[in-house]
């Protein structure tokens, strides 16, 4: 929490500095609406935002976030514009190297180019962080082939996001903020084997990922957020109280925090409008409770 | 009369078994029962302060539970509840002074919302400052993964 709250701090003061730059507040948004610095910062153990060294535990592996602060040596600071968007719309680096769908460029290539350059002109006013990229920790097999690669030129379309002309703006604006900028679908889509998302499946729900239960928010009355209102979800996104007046913890309280409940109310409504527009998924997901034994040496 | 005695002793015999030997797996459902009642509350107060509902006159009721329970929560979490079907981390009892701060946290929101609330002052923000101090304690000692 206090690293949350420091590194909100950090994050917004440079920019306060810098107000008369559009381009900067646009990237801003942007930011906060993709929850880059979620992954991208070591809050746990004291880590300067956007530096990188993140410990992400996946099922392939243990991946370590890399440095994205504008540092020269360590982080992206050499990066030009088309080697951000690269990143960004096809998970390529510089060097040509595939990236692992643990960065969810896979969503972020929905992103428009005017907003990735925003974005980038936003991370490149911030202060860099000296911090050297820590190898991944992945099985032998992944390893050995180049996983990433074949995974990328097989399962991954890149593209921009494209306007619904029959929906109206606001749904739109909600489409797009949850598809290329808040990447819902990775966490809330159950996938098949090798990552894969389910499609028939999008926003229903996960009973395990890493561990943890991710709930259905589809429209469905009974297994997803169908007795939500819309006003619910806003609120929702403002505070992490769900509709039974629990408060939620975990991925999505960092999400909550970081992300959502810094957008603007217009913002927060239209992702609403659009979550509530999907097909209703029957899909029942359960929190569980892990059952512990007592150890014979505790 | 004795048969009354006799049934005063066994009273107060099985009242301190259980309290000597309270079953771990009992405690949790408890504790988790009680979370729930918690939920209730905040919940239907968030649907006053909100102005969804026009039940202000039981607003009190809410914010005098939410309090109450906001001090029993210390006593919820005994040594060695951390085994069986739980979310409960094992850094509440890893990190004990964080984890009283979490509570303390807590109590204090909850107590200034109730007075807030009983000086007819009450608004968005003290009630939210409620539920980010369940957000935080959750965040850090509610298990995601065990
Ligand atoms: C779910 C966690 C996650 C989120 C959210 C995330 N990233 Fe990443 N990102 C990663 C991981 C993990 C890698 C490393 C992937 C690899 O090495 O194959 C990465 C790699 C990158 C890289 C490549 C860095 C390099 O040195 O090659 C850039 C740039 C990047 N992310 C920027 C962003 C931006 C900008 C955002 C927000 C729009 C973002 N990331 C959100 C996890 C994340
Ligand atoms: C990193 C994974 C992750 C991402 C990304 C994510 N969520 Fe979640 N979400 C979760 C988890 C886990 C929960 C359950 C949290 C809990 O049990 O307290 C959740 C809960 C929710 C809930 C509450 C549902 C209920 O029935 O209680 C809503 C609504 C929600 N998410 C919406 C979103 C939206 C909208 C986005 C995109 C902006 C999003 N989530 C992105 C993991 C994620
Ligand atoms: C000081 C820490 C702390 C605070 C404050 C706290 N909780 Fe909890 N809560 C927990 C822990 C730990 C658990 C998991 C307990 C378990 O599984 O044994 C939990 C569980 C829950 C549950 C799940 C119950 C179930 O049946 O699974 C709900 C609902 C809940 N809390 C609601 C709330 C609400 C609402 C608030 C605030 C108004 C709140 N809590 C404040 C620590 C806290």
């Amino acid at each position: 929490m206090l690293a949350r709250a420091l590194l909100a701090i950090v994050l917004v003061l440079p920019v306060q500095a810098n107000a008369k730059s559009d381009l900067v507040e646009q990237g801003r948004q942007v930011f906060l609406a993709s929850n880059c610095q979620t992954c991208h910062t070591d809050s746990d153990n004291g880590g300067l935002p956007l530096a990188g060294g993140r410990e992400l535990r996946s099922e392939f592996g243990t991946y370590y976030s890399p440095n994205i602060s504008p540092d020269r040596e360590t982080g992206i600071g050499n990066w030009s514009d088309e080697d951000f968007i690269r990143a960004m719309r096809e998970g390529i680096a510089p060097d040509g190297r595939y990236y692992y769908p643990s960065f969810p460029f896979t969503s972020y290539t929905k992103m428009r180019r005017a907003d990735m350059l925003a974005l980038k002109a936003y991370l490149f006013s911030l202060p860099p962080v000296k911090n050297q990229n820590r190898d991944h920790d992945l099985p032998l097999y992944m390893r050995i082939v180049p996983s990433a690669k074949i995974w990328n030129m097989r399962y991954f379309e890149p593209g921009e996001f494209k306007t619904d002309a029959g929906q109206s703006d606001e749904w739109n604006r909600g489409a797009y903020l949850s598809q290329a900028m808040g990447h819902c679908a990775e966490c809330h889509t159950p996938r098949k084997g090798l990552g894969i998302m389910i499609e028939d499946k999008r926003y229903a729900g996960v009973q395990e990922l890493d561990g943890e239960a991710v709930p259905n928010i589809t429209p469905h009355g009974r297994t997803g957020i169908g007795r939500w209102s819309i006003d619910d979800l806003v609120y929702f996104f403002q505070s992490g109280v769900t509709l039974s007046g629990d408060v939620t913890g975990g991925k999505m309280a960092g999400i909550v925090d970081d992300s959502l409940s810094q957008l603007p109310v217009s913002d927060q409504r239209a992702m609403a409008v659009y979550l509530k527009s999907l097909t209703p998924v029957d899909n029942e997901i359960r929190k569980k409770k892990k059952k512990r034994k007592k150890e014979e040496w505790e | 009369m004795r048969n009354s005695l006799m049934a005063l002793t066994l009273i107060a015999l099985t009242a301190t078994g259980t309290a000597a030997a309270m079953d771990a797996e009992e405690v949790i459902k408890y504790r988790n029962s009680v979370m729930k009642a918690y939920a209730g509350h905040t919940g239907a107060a968030s649907r006053i302060v909100r102005g969804k509902v026009d039940y202000k006159d039981q607003l009190g009721f809410h914010a005098t539970a939410m309090r109450d329970i906001s001090l029993l929560i210390e006593g919820l979490f005994p040594e060695d509840s951390d085994f069986g079907e739980t979310r409960a981390k094992a850094e509440i009892w890893s990190k004990p002074e964080e984890y009283k701060q979490a509570m303390k946290d807590n109590q204090q929101a909850a107590e200034a919302f109730l007075k807030a609330v009983n000086d007819g002052t009450a608004d968005a923000a003290g009630f939210k400052a409620v539920t980010d101090s369940c957000k935080g304690c959750h965040d850090k000692f509610r298990a995601e993964d065990d």
